[in-house]
């Protein structure tokens, strides 16, 4: 069961990586923001939002439900947004300690 | 005991996986997946399952949406329904009682209590 878990674990936390590509060059992109853009902002958030909790990563999956909602709340309108901007930015910053903690907990069960 | 059989519908591959093998825990479930409500009407008609996990928040057809066809369906209106979802206040959770839901499971969920979990929703006489 563990180890069955841990697999599951290992391919989220790959695809999160990939969904965190994604998720930058959304961000990164330039004003207004197309309403395809948006959907596959919200399209990806919701997956880290359902299931980063489940694997350990109840702060991913709080900052990923806020970027859904920040979406969701334009109601299909594009425009600015801020909210939607400062919660992606949020959600790439918790990625990143995430990666960054886990190379460094790696490290020291390496050194172990 | 009694064989149980479970269906969970959701659109997520990773959370459709983690429930395969949390409901695997107990011997006794067996469950089947579906990544879409539509799939979902079609497998619950022909399986018959004794509980069917909705997740909320799909594409094309939510969880909400389904629920409301799997009770146009004789074959598939009497099976009880759990909505899994991460919105899970109070007030949601009257929502989808009064849609006919038989509870809610919040996400994010305890892949080791879920198989548990799923057991206090089962009708007395599949409880085994």
């Amino acid at each position: 069961m563990r180890d069955k878990l841990a697999a599951v674990r290992g391919a989220f936390l790959r695809r999160v990586g990939r969904d965190a590509d994604i998720l930058f060059e959304c961000w990164a992109a330039k004003e207004p923001k197309s309403l395809a853009v948006l959907a596959r902002i919200r399209d990806i958030s919701h997956g880290l939002a359902g299931a980063a909790g489940i694997f350990g990563y109840p702060h991913l999956g709080n900052a990923a439900a806020s970027v859904e909602e920040a979406v969701v709340r334009l109601n299909g309108a594009a425009g600015p947004l801020r909210e939607v901007e400062r919660s992606l930015e949020r959600l790439l910053t918790d990625i990143e300690i995430s990666r960054t903690e886990r190379v460094a907990h790696a490290r020291r069960r390496a050194d172990a | 005991m009694t064989t149980l059989r479970v269906l969970h519908v959701d659109d997520e591959p990773d959370i459709r996986e983690v429930v395969e093998i949390a409901l695997g825990l107990d011997p006794d479930v067996v469950t089947q997946s579906c990544n879409s409500g539509q799939e979902a009407l079609a497998v619950a008609a022909d399986w018959s399952p004794d509980l069917i996990l909705l997740d909320v928040m799909m594409p094309v057809m939510d969880g909400p949406a389904t629920l409301a066809r799997l009770r146009d369906n004789t074959r598939t209106a009497a099976i009880p329904v759990v909505f899994m979802t991460a919105r899970a206040q109070t007030r949601e959770i009257d929502l989808f009682r009064s849609l006919g839901a038989a509870g809610v499971i919040p996400k994010p969920f305890d892949p080791m209590t879920l198989a548990a979990s799923v057991r206090t929703y089962m009708r007395p006489a599949n409880a085994g």
